[in-house]
């Protein structure tokens, strides 16, 4: 179970403490999803890294199956992200050195040994639609499907929590639309708690908890 | 308008693409601008160090010291005068000074200091006023000496100083009348002053850059002590114009009208049979001569007898002897007609006088019953036919000495047949048959004889003493001109004596001066020439500065190629609304014209700091190499100017070849921001590439196998077209297709992932890699040629296996080897120390230094000739040479007694000497012109695997005597002792041959000395391959940071999956490293590859540890510029990255 507690992160700046996100609490349970929607600047972002363990808030709590991260090292830290967090991010991130496989097994290079792993990913990568670009490598591959290997990759690992930083935002309607079903599709195979931040309507539409994010102000 | 604006906007971009091109032009103009400084450097040494001296005029034999005056003053008469028309050529005489010039060492009395190696002058006011500076005099035991000599020996004003020079001898040292135990001379003196070098302290006729070691003394205080009279053996000549000075006619038109015979050696008297008789302060005519005085004759109608007369220690007959006498070889039926026409007792012509054959006549005895032997005939004067009892048909025995230079003096015989007797008012009693000879004709009676050979004076009669009374040096036996000839003849000249018939004046101006020995050298004409400088310094900085040159081109390439990269959606959009490719390349290459042209101009300024830097490292680090610190910056615009304009082209070119590339893409790829194209194709292609490249290294090598190809040069293109075929194979290699591997997790994971990411922008990492192999490579051949210090030295190594070596002003006459021969010296018979050390002598003819110690081109070069024995030790290694035969190739040293149809000599030289300084090669002539000699060529026959025989040529021994004979005994002593003995002989040779002004040296530090000269070149060339490394490392840098930034969302996003900065570290220092590595094996590779063969000739002496040094430092600088990547990378927050900030 995801629970955030008055959550508050606040950015230092020459002008005072540039407030960012203010008391923001909610919670998840494993298949739960969600999306946060909200303007660009509102804080929705700030939130999700927060909860991804990127970043600090500089008050509240966030637990994950009890855990806080934040009471982690940074060794510690990174292993626990490896292991119970997933993350689709606008820019799909693929490694331009590696083969479409192989980005979607990147995460199984570090943190605990999963034999199964290659299979899982290729499982993945059928599910995805792309069992046919395997070999291929990032700069042969379209938009959509960069985004779907994407998916593939968070979650590899069998991640209790899938966070997604507008993952259609660089997508046409049809191509986006095509990655959102596969997200929740997969989600809901996979049983995961999934937290998506976008402004698309579109995409929120297809949520059945939707929040709102203004001024970093979390409205459940 | 777009130009100008891009220009402001990408500034920071640019900045590194101006001082890409600025380093270009920097270092290839400067390289150019070291050259020509060295080469303006050492004019102006040269020149600097002649004075007012153009021309010298010298001769093996001292003339008089007014025969300068007398030039002077013939160039000051009218053109015509009573005497007959003045020749041209005095003309351009300015001025003339004699000089007395010897080669010795000076030794500092109190300190013991010394010197070798010091130029003496004897000079007088004429000196000083030849070369313009007033008060240059010195008188009585002063001495001035130059800031050099003084600071080598410790001296100062008012310190005593002892300068030891060969003592001058006419007579030939290799002759039975030379004086061998005398051949130095020592000289004291006081410093008067330490001269500055203005004031012709560095007064210098032979071109070295190093310092000059000159004394100078007055000349008639050195005639007085080395017993020269008035006389001095050069004249410096100053001229109005020294545009196409012709030495050979100097002499011939500048000399030949006002010297004198003595002036030529030679003495004319009129005997008293009215004849004329030439004869030589030498003892002997050289050949020449007697060819001029007989070309002389002919052309007066006069008739010549040459004659050889000889000491004989013993006439024989039977168990009758006489002890010391005169024995001339004349032809006597020329002689016969000479007086018989000319003698002025006798106008008709008779009697003959010389005695019939028949006994009767002579009232001798009749012929034993044993009749005529068949011996060479001989006629005994009828004193000594007397004295003999001698009958005609006797066989006559003469006992003389032989000087040999290998075995010494030594007793020789010849028989004779008795057939005549000679009248003691003819030919038997004429005195004049025997030139003066010091210690005999001189002589008040025999017991008084102090010849240069043992005589024992208890075998002297009284008989004997009432003949020299009445007789003097008359012969008392007479042989044919050519049995003398032949037992006793030399290379000095086989007649002491021609008599012409008639009193005919025979005087100077009807002998060349120049077959009395007479040569003039334009010494300013010699210092322009050898200013050229044995090492090109501008070529070879160009050599070594060509992939500095290449790198810092491929740096601008990069960070402007980086730039565009970063600007491929402007370069979209502009084809997007309408701009032709023509269009956006023109407004591109106009940006990096502009570039170009600022990096051009801050190259110049740099290019003159760049030079001005590596000439004061020339002056100061590099000075062993140099051996000189008077090396300065001469700015030439026409070097800078060609410097720039090259690379700037160059420049100009690699701008263009990027916007070229950027230029072919589609708008639609373009402004998608795709830095890459068509990664099959240019695969391909730079795959084809690399395997015609890796084929022609290899036909390369096969040529040079097979011999077909030079293997140096075979060699070291295979491994400049492997390099290439290594950087388009690492093309091709990058830009393949590939299929999904799995990945290893952990450091492996990592690296792989970093390994990996080279692929991502191909060109970066080939570019990166080619900075990197290219320093490398620089780095590596130039290293593989260090020399480390080699220690023992056995027989076949650089020293031979001698231990020692020394060189002696004087020459030596005596073979140290043997029990009389250290008598000889002055040693003990059994001299315990010298009898434990093999002596190896070698001639000595000393001339321009042949080392890379010099940097002037020697045109005259010291050339060694090894004594009896060494060929057959088999010592020292050949890297190669012209044998053919199982013999020669089994032991090349007996190479030197090849012969060549057109009269080249076989001579053998190191090879680092060939290579560097004579720029020769097997089988290649080096021709001279040796003072007072027609041309000599040289032809290399072998070259010496790095040797401590690196300043001179060396000749056969044969040769040598026949080419220099003025050039006697044995200078240089190379000595074989165990190590333990070594400082006992050096003190005890420097100590008991002090006169000789004998120098002994390590051979070991010679050697080194050598070696250390490569090395600090070789240093010099790897601080040129050091900074092509630091500009791979700011290269190699600036790619992986630029990487790192692009790679900024990737690597939030691996932090983000839970990769740790440790990993993340790994991965870029991975991709580092790749790079690194990879260059630095291509690089090294290649470059092995590249001087193999010297390599190989080197074998043992391989510097591997050095190697191994210079390739971990290239590594090191590749991880820390990977570092600083690292650094930026693991500096960026996780969700900054991510965002892409």
């Amino acid at each position: 179970m995801l629970e955030a507690t008055n959550l508050s992160k606040s950015y230092p700046s020459p002008a005072g403490d540039l407030v960012v996100l203010r008391d923001v609490s909610l919670s998840l349970s494993p298949g739960d999803s969600a999306c946060v929607m909200g303007p660009s600047g509102s804080g929705k972002s700030t939130l999700l890294y927060i909860l991804g363990g990127l970043e600090p808030p500089t008050a509240g709590t966030v637990r994950l199956d009890g855990k806080d991260p934040y009471s982690f090292k940074a060794e510690g830290l990174a292993a626990f992200r490896n292991r119970e967090i997933g993350f689709v991010l606008q820019d799909h991130c693929l490694l331009p050195q590696c083969t479409v496989l192989e980005n979607v097994l990147v995460p199984t290079l570090v943190g605990e040994t999963d034999k199964d792993a290659p299979e899982r990913a290729r499982s993945l990568l059928a599910q995805v639609g792309l069992s046919d670009r395997l070999d291929h490598l990032p700069s042969a591959l379209s938009g959509g499907e960069k985004q779907r290997a994407a998916i593939a990759r968070a979650l590899v690992r069998q991640p209790r929590l899938v966070l997604c930083d507008e993952p259609t935002g660089n997508l046409d309607a049809e191509t986006a639309l095509v990655v959102a079903d596969l997200i929740l599709r997969l989600h809901t195979q996979q049983h995961t708690m999934l937290l998506v931040v976008t402004h698309s309507e579109t995409l929120g539409a297809r949520f059945e908890r939707r929040w709102s994010m203004s001024c970093g102000t979390l409205t459940v | 308008m777009l130009t100008k604006a891009s220009l402001r906007f990408y500034a920071a971009t640019h900045v590194m693409v101006v001082l890409g091109v600025a380093v270009a032009v920097a270092v290839l103009a400067g390289a150019l601008l070291v050259g020509s400084s060295v080469r303006e450097s050492l004019k102006q040494i040269a020149l600097g160090r002649l004075g007012a001296a153009d021309v010298i005029v010298t001769s093996p034999t001292f003339f008089r010291s007014a025969l300068a005056d007398a030039l002077v003053t013939r160039s000051t008469q009218p053109r015509q005068t009573p005497l007959g028309a003045r020749v041209d050529a005095y003309g351009v005489l300015r001025s003339a000074a004699p000089v007395v010039v010897f080669s010795g060492a000076v030794v500092h009395d109190d300190s013991k200091r010394t010197a070798g190696t010091v130029m003496a002058y004897g000079i007088d006011e004429r000196f000083g006023r030849f070369h313009g500076i007033d008060g240059f005099e010195v008188s009585g035991r002063e001495a001035l000496i130059s800031a050099a000599l003084a600071q080598e020996v410790g001296a100062k004003s008012g310190d005593s100083l002892t300068l030891r020079v060969a003592k001058p001898s006419d007579i030939p040292l290799s002759s039975l009348q030379g004086r061998r135990e005398t051949t130095g001379e020592r000289i004291r003196v006081t410093v008067a002053r330490v001269l500055d070098d203005s004031a012709l302290g560095e007064f210098s006729l032979a071109p070295t850059q190093g310092s000059v070691f000159a004394i100078y003394v007055p000349m008639g205080r050195l005639q007085r002590d080395l017993g020269l009279g008035d006389r001095a053996n050069t004249i410096l000549l100053s001229l109005n114009d020294t545009a196409d000075v012709d030495p050979a006619k100097l002499v011939r038109e500048l000399i030949a009208p006002v010297a004198a015979l003595d002036d030529l050696g030679l003495r004319v008297r009129t005997t008293t049979s009215g004849a004329t008789l030439v004869e030589t302060r030498a003892g002997l005519l050289a050949d020449d001569l007697v060819e001029t005085l007989e070309d002389l004759a002919a052309r007066e109608k006069r008739m010549i007898v040459p004659a050889l007369t000889y000491v004989a220690n013993t006439i024989r007959i039977g168990d009758r002897e006489i002890p010391y006498s005169t024995v001339s070889a004349v032809d006597l039926d020329g002689y016969n007609r000479m007086v018989g026409a000319v003698g002025p007792g006798n106008p008709e012509g008779l009697p003959p006088p010389v005695a019939s054959l028949t006994a009767d006549k002579q009232g001798l005895p009749p012929p034993v019953a044993s009749a005529f032997s068949n011996h060479a005939p001989i006629w005994l004067n009828e004193w000594a036919a007397a004295d003999l009892s001698a009958r005609i048909g006797d066989e006559v025995t003469l006992e003389y000495f032989l000087w040999s230079d290998a075995d010494g003096l030594a007793a020789s015989s010849a028989k004779f047949t008795l057939v005549g007797v000679t009248p003691m008012n003819g030919i038997g009693g004429d005195p004049t048959l025997t030139p003066d000879y010091p210690g005999i004709s001189d002589a008040a009676d025999m017991t008084s004889w102090d010849p240069p050979f043992p005589v024992e004076l208890k075998r002297i009669r009284k008989q004997d003493e009432d003949y020299w009374d009445r007789y003097r040096t008359a012969p008392k036996a007479i042989i044919s001109l050519a049995e003398g000839q032949r037992i006793w003849g030399s290379r000095y000249g086989k007649v002491s004596s021609l008599r012409l018939s008639g009193t005919g004046a025979v005087t100077a101006q009807s002998i060349s001066p120049a077959s009395a020995g007479f040569t003039a050298r334009a010494v300013r004409g010699e210092a322009l020439s050898a200013a050229q400088g044995t090492t090109d310094f501008g070529e070879y900085f160009l050599y070594f500065s060509f992939f500095l040159v290449v790198s810092a081109l491929l740096l601008a390439y990069l960070f402007f190629a980086v730039g565009l990269e970063q600007r491929t959606k402007e370069v979209g959009l502009l084809a997007t609304v309408g701009f032709a490719p023509s269009a956006i390349r023109g407004a591109f290459v106009r940006e990096g014209a502009v570039l170009a042209g600022m990096g051009a101009v801050i190259g110049i300024a740099a290019a003159i700091g760049y030079a001005a830097l590596i000439m004061y490292g020339l002056r100061t680090w590099w000075v062993g190499a140099v051996g000189t610190t008077r090396l300065a910056l001469h700015v030439a615009p026409e070097w800078l100017a060609i410097g720039a304009a090259g690379a700037l082209a160059a420049g100009v070119l690699a701008i263009w070849l990027g916007v070229r590339q950027m230029s072919k893409r589609s708008a639609r790829s373009l402004l998608q921001g795709e830095t890459q194209t068509g990664g099959a194709g240019r695969a391909g292609r730079a795959g084809v590439v690399a395997i015609t490249f890796a084929i022609l290294g290899v036909g390369l090598i096969a040529a040079s196998a097979s011999g077909s190809f030079n293997p140096t040069a075979g060699f070291f293109g295979a491994g400049g077209a492997w390099l290439v075929a290594g950087l388009c194979g690492a093309s091709a290699w990058l830009r393949r297709r590939r299929k999904s591997r799995p990945l290893t997790r952990g450091l492996t994971g990592m690296s792989q992932l970093g390994f990996r990411h080279t692929a991502v922008r191909p060109s970066r990492s080939v570019l990166s890699l080619a900075l990197i192999a290219f320093a490398c490579f620089v780095l590596v051949s130039v290293g593989a040629f260090r020399k480390e210090p080699v220690s023992g030295g056995d027989k076949t190594s650089g020293t031979g296996g001698f231990t020692l070596m020394a060189e002696s002003v004087a020459p030596l006459m005596h073979d140290p080897n043997t029990a009389d021969g250290r008598d000889g010296l002055g040693f003990e018979s059994s001299d315990p120390i010298l009898a434990n050390a093999k002596v190896t002598r070698f001639r000595l003819r000393p001339g321009d230094e042949t080392s890379c110690l010099t940097l002037y081109r020697p045109t005259n070069p010291r050339i060694i000739a090894p004594g009896p024995g060494f060929i057959g030790d088999t010592r020292f290694t050949f890297a190669s040479s012209m044998a053919t035969t199982p013999e020669e190739q089994a032991n090349p040293w007996t190479l030197l007694g090849r012969t060549f149809d057109d009269g080249a000599i076989a001579a053998v030289a190191d090879q680092t000497t060939l290579m560097y300084v004579l720029h020769l090669g097997i089988g290649d002539d080096f021709e001279f012109t040796p003072e007072g000699q027609p041309p000599v060529r040289l032809r290399i026959v072998g070259a010496l695997a790095d040797s401590v025989l690196q300043s001179e040529l060396i000749i056969g021994e044969a040769a040598f005597v026949r080419l220099f004979p003025k050039h006697e005994g044995y200078r240089v002593w190379m000595i074989e002792t165990i190590p333990a003995n070594a400082a006992a002989v050096t003190s005890h040779l420097e100590d008991r041959l002090s006169d000789y002004g004998m120098d002994v040296t390590d051979t070991h530090e010679r050697w080194s000395s050598y070696h250390q000269v490569e090395n600090t070149y070789l240093a010099t060339f790897q601080a040129l391959g050091s900074l092509g490394l630091l500009l791979g490392t700011v290269g190699l840098g600036a790619v992986l940071a630029r990487n790192v930034l692009e790679r900024r969302r990737d690597i939030g996003l691996l932090s983000a999956v839970g990769f740790t900065p440790a990993n993340i570290r790994s991965m870029v220092l991975s991709e580092g490293l790749a790079l690194v590595v990879g260059g630095t094996l291509l690089g090294a590779t290649c470059a092995i590859v590249a001087v193999w063969p010297a390599l190989q000739e080197r074998a043992q002496a391989v510097p591997i540890g050095n190697l191994f040094g210079l390739l971990a430092a290239v590594v090191a600088t590749g991880v820390i510029s990977s570092l600083f990547a690292v650094r930026l990378a693991s500096s960026t927050p996780i969700v900054e990255a991510i965002k892409g900030e």
